[in-house]
């Protein structure tokens, strides 16, 4: 995994008053966007490029609001990025608060999968993030990507990079594997080590099939690595979690279903699939992710 | 008209049973495709681990209109102490990406745990309709254990 790359504007920047908070926390209102050192300033609009994943720490100078509209103009936007792009907002104070964001690409369902830990939608389906200091992980698959943050509440916009390389992997564990004809099932699974405590898994299971055809799937996690059968035998024998689909309907072209496990301690995790098809035609892919933040 | 699809997943120990039949409106309005199916989990022997999914039903109301009933099913492998669906957006129906229906959260000792919700949907302006849960387990090693997913909800209209 290489360092990413970054530039750090050399651009001085003004220090606004100091407000000390209740807390005794002081926030530095700067009076622009500039990025300066890290913290970063989190701004109305921050836009995050670049090929390699990594992590940053950023700073909101005031509440805001994060639009979870996932669609165009909403809080988080994604282009490029290769088979999968995601960002991972974490609170600094509190780590056990987690905002996940990510998007697969076309040839995996173009699917977007966003969820959350210690937060939840307001009735407008806006998430409310407090003053003070946050971590962004950007990942990518080594495609370039960007990634756009717009929060309400906040003025300005930057750019900022990864300053520090983040552990993932990104494991396309069955792709595009054929269902149907000479065999009645197609499945996958692969396993990876994560090294720290705080970390989570992402599995992405897509099926493509022409009109007229019916399949049924699993996409399964499994703690430790999965037993050879895995790879040959449908219904993840050995599987610890096992989310299963019903049988699709005819005019099903395709449906998908996605997981994120965690926080999980260090170890060994499987993340897979199978899916089954009495016809030919359609396709499997699962798609996983391995994540640990590091702060 | 912009096509959207049903699909319908259950995760637990029991199967669905539950097959709401559309409701056809005026002859001028788009017809419901009927749901059906469901599906099973099954947790394998490696201890701590929770697994959850969503299901859904349809029935049309209206031209204009779909009524979705939505399930959340958790189910705990291993010695579990208490299973729950999360107090936060632990089983909602969600449309472009916004939650615009939820329940409320539900833990209970053991090994399972289920809560369910209705939501009535304009056909009009649907980008993305998925049914997204988070749910947990504590063991008794004191792990806790914690899963949140989604998957699509297609409409055949």
């Amino acid at each position: 995994m290489t360092k990413p790359q970054f530039r750090v504007g050399l651009i001085g920047f003004l220090v606004a008053a100091m407000l000390a908070a209740p807390s005794a926390v002081s926030i530095a209102h700067a009076a622009g966007c500039t990025p300066g050192a890290e913290p970063f300033p989190l701004c109305g609009t921050t836009t995050i490029t670049g090929s390699s994943s990594g992590s940053m720490r950023v700073q909101l100078a005031d509440p805001a609001l994060l639009w979870a509209y996932d669609g165009p103009g909403g809080g988080v936007q994604f282009s490029g990025g290769g088979r999968l792009v995601a960002l991972v907002i974490e609170s600094a104070a509190d780590t056990s608060k987690v905002l996940f964001f990510s998007r697969t690409n076309a040839a995996f369902g173009a699917v977007r999968f966003d969820t959350a830990r210690g937060y939840s939608q307001d009735a407008n389906g806006y998430y409310h993030l407090a003053a003070g200091n946050y971590i962004l992980y950007a990942i990518t698959d080594g495609t370039s990507a960007t990634i756009t943050l717009t929060l309400g509440g906040v003025t300005g916009s930057n750019s900022l990079s990864p300053q520090r390389a983040v552990p993932h992997v990104i494991d396309p564990v069955v792709d595009h594997a054929a269902l149907g004809g000479n065999t009645l099932s197609a499945q996958g699974a692969n396993a990876h080590a994560v090294a720290a405590s705080n970390s989570f898994l992402a599995r992405y299971l897509h099926v493509d099939q022409p009109s007229q055809l019916a399949s049924t799937a699993a996409v399964c996690l499994w703690d430790g690595t999965p037993p050879p059968e895995a790879s040959t035998q449908p219904l993840c024998p050995g599987a610890s979690e096992r989310t299963q689909t019903p049988p699709t309907f005819t005019s099903q072209p395709s449906y998908h279903v996605e997981l994120l496990t965690g926080p999980v301690p260090a170890g060994v995790y499987g993340q897979g699939g199978y899916a089954t098809s009495a016809s030919s035609g359609g396709t499997l892919s699962v798609l996983g992710l391995w994540l640990t933040l590091t702060g | 008209m912009r096509n959207i699809f049903i699909n319908r997943m259950k995760l637990g120990l029991t199967i669905a049973s539950v097959a709401v039949a559309a409701v056809m409106a005026a002859s001028s309005a788009p017809a419901y495709a009927d749901l059906g199916g469901g599906g099973t989990s099954n947790n394998g022997p490696l201890g701590s681990a929770v697994s959850a999914a969503g299901t859904w039903n349809t029935y049309g109301v209206g031209g204009t209109s779909v009524d979705i009933a939505y399930q959340c099913d958790a189910q705990a492998a291993g010695p579990a102490l208490s299973t729950g669906i999360s107090d936060e957006d632990g089983c909602v129906f969600v449309l472009n990406g916004v939650v615009v229906s939820r329940t409320s959260g539900l833990g209970l000792p053991g090994n399972a745990s289920a809560m369910a919700g209705t939501y009535r949907m304009s056909i009009y302006n649907v980008q993305s309709t998925k049914v997204c849960w988070r749910a947990w387990a504590t063991f008794a090693t004191g792990a806790l254990r914690e899963t949140s997913g989604c998957s699509n909800v297609n409409i055949n209209i």
